[in-house]
């Protein structure tokens, strides 16, 4: 199935490791117990970060640690290079936390790793946490609590509210995924839930914001599989509709898109709607701490 | 709240077209007044005459007009300069011959979200409201980012289009045209609305919008004086100190890290009859000095009384909430300014953070809701 390997514990490179933002994540992934086995940045090779050995490419980072995975802090502009560097170096999963992609690259970038067979989660994610055991990217380290929610979001301070509210609340989780604020992503809404699924919790948790169709798309998939215990949030109910110039994308978005289209979409297949963050918090616990 | 790319006025978008062999009509453009009256002269009657916006809706606003003669154009010329479309004001008039053409067709190209792919569509008629033609006058083409465009499609799409007919190779080149457009300049959207075809086959774009991916613009230092044009003074103020900020209708400042939670703050809000007046996204930092300036913009916002309070919104992971406390209590001095702010904070330091701002005398709160309220009441 695709994304089967991003739920896997793996031997984790850090790409883009000597930057200020690769040196501090590297430290608290290390911290949560991540299997951190090496960095890569060109021209650095032969350094040390935090005790890991830097490469100064991911072929040689691979060679020599059996890493299978990567997170990347490289700057957009490097970013697509860096990228294609880690497919053609047989990485299964590759954790993209670099901001402000351009899109064509994402394009690019997400083509390439669907021919390989390449799980990518992002661009623009906090990553994920398979909670107790591994973390890979930039979410804090304190806010989970071991338990068998699965949470998948499109956002990343939204996410570490409501995942320490639940655990605040008593309400652990097994699986926290940040699918990334970007309108390309390498695993979209309806894909991370199929996947966590796999994990089979005890209530899947789905924080959306407005744009795009991935909460549509997913709540297909829920209604499809019949799935329960499903519980959402869907941020910018207040906002106004977004400036549009063409007719493009109100032919293709045809009624989706907005905050209640979605809420009106996942309540129809049966997703349990909070209408604040606390509200989502107290129909969770309602539903499933018993 | 990201943006949809920089949208490039009417007339720049056809300078683009222009080089990439795509035809366009006759047309001078005009900022201001000067000098229409030989621009007139020059393209002769009827002509018309568009306002060059950077929002869609131009049509429906009344910024288009057909003229038969001189005055009425000079006068519709007048007129459009001086409006606003969707709040925007029109930066100027495409001044341009009639195109006299007996068949219309719909053009574009953009990102397909869950294909993650480009996108052609094609449409049997063009027109304002094409969005709502039936589904099975247009049609959709997922293409290969990684590969040329292919005749296959280019052959699908003509023939669609005008069935073999007077114009099929002009519609084939201009798709190509648009393509080649669409990859190297980091298009988010190339769309021909109408196509117009002559009677002798020619194909000629009346109308021409272009979106250029914002986060490309490193790519396209040529344009990047163009974006940023329709944004308030505060917007440009704070997007030269690469802050990403929002003027909205309401009357409360929100400053809160990540979007997701910027948008969570302004729904909450709204429960409790508030509303946004300036959404600020801190983004992910711990630097002291940026807070302080973010913190600069909404007081100065506050001082000149456009918003009436102040929610500082946060959620401590990479933003240490000690780190926010520690610039709210040196930027934040004035009595007036800290008595219309109530901060709320989360996550790491909280506990640190909460005593700090307690001890000066500021309105915290570690509730969300009861935060909104308290933002919501202390408006003066």
């Amino acid at each position: 199935m695709k994304g089967g390997s991003l739920l896997t514990e793996h031997r984790v490179l850090v790409q883009g490791i000597t930057g200020k933002q690769g040196q501090h994540h590297t430290a608290q992934m290390l911290e949560y117990g991540t299997k951190i086995v090496g960095g890569v940045t060109p021209g650095k090779g032969g350094r040390i970060v935090h005790g890991v050995p830097v490469f100064n490419d991911v072929q040689r980072a691979v060679e020599r640690t059996g890493a299978t995975a990567s997170v990347v802090f490289v700057p957009a502009a490097n970013l697509e290079q860096a990228v294609v560097e880690g497919i053609e170096a047989g990485l299964e999963t590759m954790v993209i936390i670099t901001e402000r992609t351009p899109l064509h690259d994402a394009m690019h970038i997400l083509a390439l790793a669907r021919r390989r067979g390449v799980d990518v989660l992002g661009p623009n994610c906090p990553g994920l946490c398979l909670v107790g055991h591994s973390k890979v990217g930039i979410m804090p380290n304190r806010i989970f609590r071991e338990g068998d929610l699965a949470v998948v979001s499109r956002s990343g301070t939204l996410t570490y509210e409501v995942v320490h509210a639940l655990s605040s609340a008593g309400l652990g989780q097994s699986v926290v995924l940040g699918l990334g604020g970007d309108r390309l992503l390498g695993t979209d809404m309806r894909e991370a839930v199929e996947m966590v699924l796999e994990k089979r919790p005890s209530g899947v948790v789905m924080i959306g914001e407005i744009g795009g169709q991935m909460e549509e798309e997913a709540s297909l998939l829920i209604k499809e599989l019949g799935v329960e215990n499903v519980f959402a949030y869907v941020a910018g109910v207040s906002a106004p509709p977004a400036r549009r110039m063409g007719h493009a994308g109100a032919i293709v978005s045809r009624g989706t898109g907005g905050a209640w289209d979605k809420i009106q979409a996942l309540e129809a297949s049966g997703v349990a709607v909070g209408r604040s963050l606390g509200g989502l918090v107290e129909l969770i616990s309602n539903r499933v701490s018993e | 709240m990201n943006g949809d790319g920089m949208n490039l006025l009417e007339h720049e978008a056809k300078d683009h077209f222009r080089r990439y062999r795509i035809s366009t009509p006759r047309g001078l453009f005009h900022r201001d007044m000067t000098g229409i009256a030989g621009s007139l002269a020059n393209l002769g009657f009827p002509l018309i005459v568009k306002a060059q916006t950077t929002v869609g809706g131009r049509g429906k606003a009344g910024g288009i007009h057909t003229a038969m003669h001189a005055q009425e154009a000079l006068e519709a010329c007048e007129r459009i300069l001086g409006m606003h479309v969707a709040g925007m004001k029109v930066h100027g008039v495409l001044l341009e011959e009639m195109i006299d053409a007996p068949r219309e067709i719909y053009l574009a190209i953009t990102i397909d979200q869950p294909s993650r792919c480009p996108l052609l569509l094609a449409g049997c008629a063009g027109g304002m409201d094409v969005e709502s033609m039936p589904p099975q006058t247009i049609r959709r083409w997922t293409l290969d980012p990684m590969l040329p465009l292919s005749d296959d499609v280019l052959d699908q799409a003509s023939q669609f289009l005008l069935r073999g007919g007077l114009g099929t190779n002009e519609v084939r080149s201009t798709i190509g045209a648009m393509w080649r457009l669409f990859r190297n300049m980091d298009c988010e959207l190339v769309e021909i609305n109408p196509l117009m075809i002559t009677d002798s086959g020619k194909a000629i774009a009346a109308d021409a919008k272009v979106s250029i991916d914002d986060d490309s613009l490193f790519r396209h230092v040529e344009l990047l004086d163009r974006s940023g044009r329709d944004l308030t003074d505060l917007e440009k103020m704070a997007k030269e100190r690469g802050f990403n900020l929002v003027e909205l209708p309401g009357d409360i400042g929100v400053l809160a890290n990540g979007a997701g939670l910027t948008l969570a703050a302004l729904d909450t809000l709204q429960r409790y009859g508030g509303s946004g007046g300036t959404f600020l996204d801190l983004g992910g930092t711990d630097d002291p000095d940026r807070i302080s300036e973010a913190l600069g913009l909404l007081s100065y916002d506050l001082a000149r009384g456009r918003i009436r309070s102040l929610l500082v919104c946060i959620f401590g992971g990479i933003t240490r909430c000690d780190t926010v406390a520690d610039a709210m209590m040196h930027t934040i001095i004035d009595r007036n300014v800290k008595a219309r702010t109530v901060v709320r904070l989360r996550g790491n330091n909280e506990e640190e953070a909460v005593q700090m701002l307690r001890l000066a005398n500021f309105n915290v709160q570690t509730d969300l809701d009861e935060a909104c309220q308290q933002a919501v009441k202390v408006r003066t």
